[in-house]
This record gives structure tokens, sequence and C-alpha cells, in this order.
């Protein structure tokens, strides 16, 4: 009885010292392992301190202004690209497309001249009595309707125009066929 | 041997007895140890197990380039960053042969002269220096040689990537990374704590920002050609400044010069006599202590004689006019006369309180104070209401028209990025007078009622007064122009002027307050010879403000309503 307790305790103590020096092996390399990673750790981060650094140099505003002023077609944005929500962009049936007013288009290669109506003497343009502000009609700011939808409408009337005045060319419009079609097109 | 136990008996039994007895006492021990052994393995394991992680933890927190932390703008961009750039240091006992070895170093660091290294590696000492702060290209090429006399030294040096854009914010280092200047020198405990290495600091600055403000001003300085310029961007809810660009600046990178005028920050160093800007705070102390009220007219149709001076009108109108006409078409008749109601007790403490009187507050060293009149009596008040005889920084301009449109809040200007709460939206003036908490964490100078009629004041001055070219289509800009005449040997000079524009927008909910300033402009033909602030310094904040309005996220709004506009008469056209 007791040479079999004996040597299972021996065994016991004999696997339990294998195990307690596989595991302070394996904890050394381990340990090795981990001083290594960390140490490469510090090293990529130096590193990747570099690169910021770099990219902050290679993206100073001033540069980028520059090549994109060379390279790109991109303007900086403007007051009238920005919308608050997502209606106040899609407002297409309300203002449908065929009701926009174009500004000008080009009927040919060279500019025309339409004959115009004599302006008016305007006596309130000149006259420089003092009124209230708040009667005055509208305020230095308030220009413009927007502007997007005139240029975006231009686009398309643009191609219309084109498309139109193509397809009878095959027979050649002579100047006033080309006065008149363009005054046909204005009203 | 069980069988001979058995046959074991007398002395012998008695031997293995006592043996029996005596082997219990290294068992014992044997227990006893084993047993301290078990428990402290389970102490260790259930208590002690986090220590040997915390040691990692922290051997990786300290980084390799260590001695100063980074500064970053608000979006993440890198400001100021140290760099490991090594020394190479030489042995000149370890070198075979001079010569050679200094014909490559020459090599690889072209701008070093062979002759000199010759003589270092000729010397008898034992250890000196070559070259400092090695790019890593270079550092890698030295290597490469592999000469064991050669050693490179771990040093570190302070980049600025964004070069001179935000150099009098920052500030600079010198050869041994000691601040001089800036964020630099204010932050340094933190800056300097290498256990901190791994916390960058977030300035309020934004990059973009500051390019804009810089450029329009260099622009604007380079146009009229003026001998310097300032410019802030500052949001009004929080006090964070988002650009601060003073002009000519410096480059931290390259080499210094610590006395000349370059390296000075305009916007903190010096005060400045702020001409009609200071009109603000002369209708504001006057609304605010209720001595003047909006309708009151005063008399501007004659110089003002006082005390053997003549106060005079730049854009006389030579009638009555009333207190927002004052404002918008900036009369010094006006803004004297309405000083006279209000007083110079009254004056002396709205100033105060504005914070004029005390240094700006930010985090800046090398802050000046304002120059006040050295006896403060009735012509001293009338110039101060407006802008001649008191010099301030621009800051404290900016800081003053600040907490005159966010309400009446005294907010200190900081450069460090806030936690970007609900701050503006509790502000917002769209909402009721009555939604307007009281902030107890700021003073408040103004009542919310005069901070609003400031407002509309303000944008009037931009609608139909001097301020005219500032205006943007669809941001509501509002501010105020000034010029001054600059002292020349204790006299005005009719030549040399400041101008400058303090402007806010957008004006129905004031987020930003736009300031420029330049130093002695000549007018140019463009704007008729003539170099006042309506002039220079407007056309500028307009363009700043039509750049960054979109990039900072503000909703352009058409037909905004601008109150007071019965109380203004204009020339009809």
């Amino acid at each position: 009885m007791i040479k079999v307790v004996v040597s299972f305790f021996v065994l016991m103590v004999m696997i339990s010292a294998g195990t307690v020096y596989s595991l302070k092996e394996t904890t050394t390399r381990l340990e090795a392992r981990k001083h290594k990673l960390s140490a490469q750790i510090l090293k990529d981060r130096a590193a990747i301190k570099v690169l910021r650094a770099e990219m902050a140099y290679l993206s100073q505003p001033e540069r980028l202004q520059k090549l994109s002023a060379r390279f790109l077609a991109l303007a900086p944005a403007g007051w009238a690209q920005m919308a608050g929500a997502v209606n106040a962009i899609s407002v297409r049936e309300e203002g449908g497309a065929d009701q926009r007013k174009l500004v000008s288009f080009p009927v040919d290669e060279f500019p025309l001249l339409l004959p115009r109506k004599k302006p008016k003497f305007n006596v309130a343009k000149y006259d420089r009595s003092i009124m209230r502000a708040s009667y005055k009609s509208d305020g230095p700011v308030h220009r413009s309707e927007n502007s997007v939808y005139r240029s975006e409408g231009l686009g398309k009337e643009k191609q219309k125009i084109i498309t139109h005045i193509r397809a009878p060319k095959t027979k050649k419009l002579n100047f006033y066929d080309r006065i008149s079609l363009k005054i046909e097109e204005n009203e | 041997m069980r069988s001979a136990d058995l046959h074991i008996g007398g002395v012998k039994s008695e031997a293995i007895e006592v043996a029996r007895n005596r082997l219990m006492v290294p068992a014992f021990l044997f227990v006893l140890g084993f047993g301290i052994l078990a428990l402290r393995l389970v102490s260790i394991g259930i208590f002690e197990d986090i220590s040997d992680q915390v040691i990692y933890g922290q051997s990786a927190q300290t980084e390799i380039v260590r001695e100063r932390v980074d500064i970053l703008d608000r979006n993440g961009v890198v400001l100021a960053t140290n760099l490991s750039a090594p020394s190479l240091a030489a042995r000149p006992r370890l070198i075979t042969d001079p010569e050679e070895t200094a014909d490559r170093i020459v090599a690889v660091l072209p701008d070093l002269n062979r002759t000199r290294v010759v003589n270092k590696l000729k010397s008898s000492r034992h250890f000196l220096y070559i070259r400092r702060n090695l790019s890593p290209t270079q550092v890698w090429n030295i290597n490469a040689l592999g000469y064991p006399g050669l050693i490179l030294e771990h040093a570190e040096k302070r980049i600025y990537p964004q070069g001179r854009l935000a150099s009098h914010v920052l500030g600079y280092v010198d050869v041994d990374n000691k601040p001089q200047a800036g964020v630099e020198k204010f932050f340094n405990d933190h800056l300097s704590n290498t256990v901190r290495s791994n916390e960058p600091l977030y300035l309020s600055m934004d990059i973009r920002v500051q390019h804009i403000v810089r450029q329009e001003l260099a622009l604007a300085m380079n146009k009229f050609s003026a001998k310097g310029g300032a410019g802030i961007v500052m949001d009004v809810n929080s006090g964070e400044i988002l650009a601060m660009t003073s002009l000519p600046d410096f480059d931290g990178n390259g080499s210094l010069h610590p006395q000349s005028s370059e390296m000075k920050n305009r916007n903190i160093l010096e005060p400045y006599e702020m001409g009609s800007g200071f009109k603000a705070f002369t209708i504001a102390m006057a609304l605010d202590s209720g001595t003047v009220k909006l309708s009151d007219e005063f008399d501007a149709t004659k110089p003002l004689k006082i005390g053997g001076r003549t106060i005079h009108d730049d854009h006389a109108k030579e009638r009555i006019l009333s207190v927002p006409e004052i404002f918008t078409y900036s009369s010094n008749i006006g803004s004297s006369l309405i000083m006279r109601e209000v007083g110079i007790d009254h004056q002396k403490e709205y100033l105060q309180k504005f914070g004029l009187f005390d240094k700006p507050v930010i985090e800046l060293t090398g802050l000046s104070r304002s120059l006040l009149p050295a006896r403060w009596e009735e012509i001293q008040s009338m110039t101060v209401s407006y802008g001649h005889g008191i010099a301030v920084t621009p800051l404290h301009m900016v800081t003053g028209v600040a907490a005159m449109v966010n309400g009446g809040r005294l907010i200190p200007a900081t450069l460090i990025r806030q936690d970007s709460g609900s701050e503006s939206e509790r502000y917002d003036i769209s909402s009721d007078i009555s939604g307007f908490a009281q902030d107890e964490d700021y003073p408040q100078v103004i009542s919310v009622e005069t901070s609003q009629r400031m407002r509309h004041l303000m944008r009037l001055a931009v609608e139909y007064g001097s301020g005219g070219r500032a205006d943007v289509e669809g941001y509501r800009v509002g501010g105020k122009t000034g010029t001054a005449e600059k002292v020349v040997n204790g006299k005005y000079s009719r030549e040399d002027k400041i101008t400058s524009f303090i402007g806010v927008f957008p004006m129905d909910s004031p987020k930003y307050v736009v300031f420029a300033m330049l130093d002695e402009p000549v007018g140019i033909e463009e704007t008729a010879y003539k170099a006042t602030g309506g002039w220079v310094a407007a056309p500028v904040v307009g363009r700043i403000i039509e750049k960054i309005g979109p990039l900072l996220g503000i909703l352009p709004k058409d037909n905004v309503k601008t109150k007071y506009q019965n109380l203004i008469l204009v020339e009809k056209n």
C-alpha cells in the first residue's frame, strides 16, 4: 500500500515539477515576446508620429489650396450650396423646370444684339432726399433670388435650345431666321 | 518488506517507532511549507493578479519620443510634435582613418565643412558632437557607414508641421526644447510631463479657419501696403478662439530672432486706439444704464467745441441724429453727447465690467494692459466714447464685443477646446428672451435686452452704415468699423492709421466674432485713396465670413428683418 502511495506521490511530484518548469519556461518566453512586442509598439508609435507630422505638413491648407487650384475644378463652398434640410433642396413640384426663366443662351458663335426699349428717365434714381430705412423696398443684402435654381435651369434650357437649332440646321438658317427664332424662344 | 515487518519486535520495533516519530517532524514541516505555498498561490491568484499588468501597461505608455507632448487643433490636426532627431557624435580615439571617415560623413551631410570634421576627428578628446538633429534618412545613411567610432545619441526636435500658420499662438522652443513663448510656455507643465506624453493638448483653434484668416489678412496687407495685421475669430458662446493670427509672423522651425517685430503677437501684446469700434461700448452702456433711449435724438449739426478742443464727424450728416443713426453713421459728436448723458462714473464702471481695465484673459504669456487716460474728465470721457485716448488690445475688443452680443455674459477667451455641450443651444436667440438662463459662471455685464438691441444696431451699421463692405449674402453680418489715427511723436498723425473691423455673424443668433485690423494701410485707387476701416478692414472680414460660414456649418438665411430701421434716415436711391 505504502509503495503504491509513495510511488504515486513521487509521480505527482515529478509531474508537478515538470508542469511548473514548463510553465515557467512558457512564461519567460511569453515575457520575452511581450517585451519585444511592446518595444515594437513603441517604435511603431514613434514611426506613426513621424507619419502624422508628415501628413500634417503635406496637408497644410495653403499647399492644398494651391494644388486644388491647379489640378481640381473645385471651388470653395458658397452660401447658396448650404441647406438646412433635405426639403429645402427638393422643391421641383412648385418651381417646375419649365417655369424657370432663361437668363441668356448662346444662339450662335457670335453675340447677337437685340433692339431694346429705350431706358426711361427714372426720377427716383437721382432723388437724393432722405427717407426712413424701413420704407426702402429692399435693403442692400437681398440681392437675388436663389442662384442655384437659375444656373441649374440654364443647363437644361441650353440643351433644349441647342437641339432645337441643330435640327433644322441641315438647310442652314439665314440671319433673319435666326433672329426671329431667338425672339420666339425668348417669349 | 511487508512479510519482514511482521517479525520485527523488541528493540528493533522501538527504534522504528522512534524513527516514525522523528519522521513526523519533517513531514509536518513539509505540510506546513507546502501549505504556505498553496495559500500564497491562492492569494496571488486572487488578490495580486493585476500588479504585473500594471507594470506592463505603464511601460507601454511611455513613448520613445516623449520629451514634449503634441499640440493638436480642435479636429486633431498636428500643430506641434516632437520627432526623434538623433545627434551625431564621435569618439575620435576609435577612429583609425579620420580623413576617409570625414569624407564619408560629408557625403551624407553635405552642409558640413570637411576641414572642421577632420579636425574634430583628429582631436584627442574622448567625445564630441559633430552635428545636432539628423533626419531619419541621414540616420540610416550614417548607420550604413558602420563606423564604431560614430555614435548616434538620442535627441528630440520640436517640429511645427504647419510652419507659419499658427506660430504666434503656439510660440516656439529653443535649441534645448525649452519653451519661450505662446501655448508652449503657458502649458509647459503639461507639455513637458513625460508621464503624460500620451495625452496631446487639444487647442480650440481650427487650422482651416486660421488659414483663411491669415490668407485674407495677408492679401489685404499686401494690397494696402500695411505694416502689419491682426485677426481673431472667437466663438461667442464658449470663448473658444478658432483663429488668431498676427502678421508678419515667423516659422517656429527656422532660426528665430526673439527681439524682431515679427515675433510679437499684436493681438495681445500691443494696445491700440480702436477708434469708432469703441462706440459699441458707449451705446451699450448708455442703453443698459437706462440714461438714453433708442429713440432719443442728439444734435450733430455742428462740430462740438469742448475744453478748447473740437470734435468733428468723419461722415458728417449735419442734422439731428437718433441713437441708431449715431451708431450706424459713426458720429463722434453724437457719441460724445451720449457720453455726457451717461456720465464718467458709469463709463468707468461699464468699461471695468467689460474687462477693459485689466489684462485680457487667455492662455498666453506676455499679455498687455490697456492704456487709459491719465486724467479722466469730461473731455477724456468724450474722446474715450469714440475710441480715442484709450488703447486696448484686439483681444480686449473681441472679448468685450462677444459679451455684448451673446446675452451679456463676459466669457473669458480660451485656447483650449471645450467639450461641446448644449451651451450654444441654450442661448439661441430665436427662442424667447425668457429662455435665456442667467449663467452664474460668468459675470453678467449688460442685460439680455440690451444685448439684443446691440445685435440689431450692429446689423444696421452693416446694412446702412460704414461697414457695408463686410456684408455677406445670407450670413447676416453685423459689426462696426474703426479708424484711429496713430500717435507719432506724441501727436496724432494724419496719414498713419489703424483700421479695424469687428464683425459678428449670424446676427440673429450670434455664433462668431471676427476681428480684423490693419496697421498703417495706404489708400489705393480702388478705395478712392481712402484707408478707413470701412474700405480696408471691412472687406477682409466679409471675405473671411464668406469662406468660414459654410465651413463652420452656419445656415444661410434670407430676409431676416432688422429692428429699429424706422429710426434710421437713409438717402433715397
